[in-house]
């Protein structure tokens, strides 16, 4: 037959290698590009929707609960909005990546040598496109309330790679954990929404030191997380040394917890799906 | 070279999956999950196949022959042992999976393509190929939900098919469709297997593994019960 195959030589490349993990990176970004399309074609709004549902939000919670902390719609606008941005990423990355791998499962049961990183990235990766699709919306509510853009705009792009990294890393441990035991993703759908009334999503942060609940604060790694972002933009300031400090270790632990996750399921997970 | 020393699986079974049962194992004395539903797969297995070889599997139904080519794959981590595997690999079996429902046929082609090691400019270049291949046609631009089984299959084994390994490991019947399917899928499985310096293959057809293999292992119960020259071990089980 004419139409006969030229292959290459290859079956994939050595595990651990650069080359691997640029085929990592290849594979996730190819399966997250599908969810995305999927996501944003499925509805008439499309790609409008990543934007609109934060801000329909932002707009009737902001309402009721600017008049209830008796606090200006101006600045609590742009805050609530960019505040459940975050948050919708941060639970993006768990609910994904409680079901990266069971959604995997026709893979990992047939094709070997695909490195077990590339289902959790995958789900990382469509959330972190809508999480900035979220921020540049954020950042006209922002304008639009009378923000401003100054230099202090540029300390979002290490907050954001914090936020990718601590995502990616929570996403891994939350498919660790859920393919293991398959009531986790109720466990920790509970724990979120407990940890939701904790964070200052929805309520000014000053709210809790006002009222000697500062510790609050201090001790909720989310929260340096979103004021590495929301300071520079609404704020105009560059974060304080203290949440940068306190964010790193976050990511630092959640990235240790999550290699020893993948590298502890490794031998077992194939066997749990 | 495949290399399998000492190996065994245990299959973990399904017990310990709810949160119950680790809850109520807390309670008891042992503090032990009960172990119910594990199968032990592979027993001990020392297995060295070597440039060149080609290799059938037989033996009866849950003998272990897939389970075996699994885990030469890398796909099932065995419990303890030794594998070595030197050349790339690549494996066909349950290939009407794990496909993305919702995408078309050709964004499937690039995400399996992908998956089983070939790059991005490599998968442009067989694109084509590929896809006449499959004799899909207009249904490549429909998402792979609408296919039929004999659909999935097409599009699955053109793309799998589209890499020449070193390792090659089969399990039977891969390809299935309608008659003309079957016959260009086998003349297309042939160049792979002829490329292929190692090939193992499950098959309970001894026909097929006359055909193609030199050497054959039996295997019963887990372990190997003969293994040696082809036309002896398909002789012994035949006659068994």
């Amino acid at each position: 037959m004419a139409t006969d195959v030229a292959p290459t030589q290859r079956g994939g490349p050595a595990l651990g290698s650069r080359q691997e993990h640029l085929r990592t990176l290849s594979i996730a970004w190819q399966l997250a590009r599908l969810d995305l399309v999927r996501r944003y074609t499925a509805t008439m709004l499309g790609l409008a929707w990543a934007v609109l549902s934060p801000l329909l939000m932002a707009a009737v919670i902001g309402l009721v609960f600017a008049r209830l902390f008796g606090v200006e719609l101006r600045t609590f606008l742009p805050y609530l909005f960019l505040n459940l941005t975050l948050w919708g990423f941060f639970v993006a990355c768990l609910d994904g990546g409680a079901i990266a791998f069971l959604a995997a499962e026709g893979y990992i049961k047939q094709i070997p040598r695909v490195s077990l990183f590339t289902y959790p990235l995958r789900m990382i990766f469509a959330a972190f496109v809508t999480l900035v699709l979220g921020l540049v919306a954020a950042a006209l509510v922002a304008l639009a309330f009378g923000g401003a853009v100054t230099l202090s705009w540029l300390c979002v792009v290490p907050g954001l790679l914090a936020w990718f990294l601590f995502g990616f890393a929570i996403a891994c441990v939350s498919g660790v954990f859920n393919t293991a035991v398959r009531d986790f993703q109720y466990i920790q759908t509970v724990g979120v929404q407990a940890l939701f009334y904790a964070t200052p999503v929805m309520f000014p942060a000053d709210l809790l030191v006002s009222r000697g609940l500062g510790w609050m604060l201090t001790y909720n790694p989310i929260y340096h997380l979103m004021v590495l972002v929301r300071v520079p933009m609404l704020v105009n300031q560059v974060p304080a040394t203290p949440h940068y400090i306190a964010s790193a270790a976050t990511v630092a632990v959640a990235l240790g917890a999550a290699y020893f996750a993948v590298k502890r399921a490794r031998p077992r997970l194939v066997f749990w799906l | 070279m495949i290399r399998l020393e000492d190996i065994s699986l245990t299959f973990p079974g399904q017990g310990a999956q709810s949160l119950r049962e680790k809850l109520t194992s807390i309670a008891r004395p042992s503090g032990r999950i009960p172990d119910r539903g594990s199968v032990t797969a592979l027993r001990g297995l020392n297995v060295e196949v070597r440039h060149g070889e080609r290799v059938g599997i037989i033996g009866l139904n849950g003998a272990g022959k897939t389970t075996l080519l699994k885990v030469m794959c890398g796909i099932y981590p065995p419990t303890a042992g030794r594998l070595t595997v030197e050349g790339d690999i690549a494996c066909l079996f349950e290939i009407a999976t794990g496909f993305e429902m919702e995408a078309t046929g050709w964004q499937n082609i690039i995400t399996r393509g992908l998956l089983v090691g070939l790059t991005r400019r490599e998968i442009r270049e067989r694109t084509e190929e590929i896809a006449g291949f499959t004799e899909l046609g207009d249904a490549l631009d429909r998402p792979v939900k609408t296919y039929s089984a004999g659909m999935f299959v097409r599009l699955a084994f053109a793309v799998s098919t589209s890499i020449l390994p070193d390792v090659l490991l089969l399990d039977e019947v891969v390809a299935a469709g309608d008659q003309h399917f079957q016959e260009k899928a086998t003349r297309r499985l042939q160049q792979m297997v002829d490329h292929a310096s190692i090939l193992v293959l499950v098959s309970h057809s001894m026909e097929t593994i006359l055909t193609n293999c030199n050497r054959a292992i039996w295997i019963e119960g887990g372990g190997v019960r003969m293994d040696g020259v082809a036309a002896d071990v398909v002789t012994a089980y035949t006659a068994d």
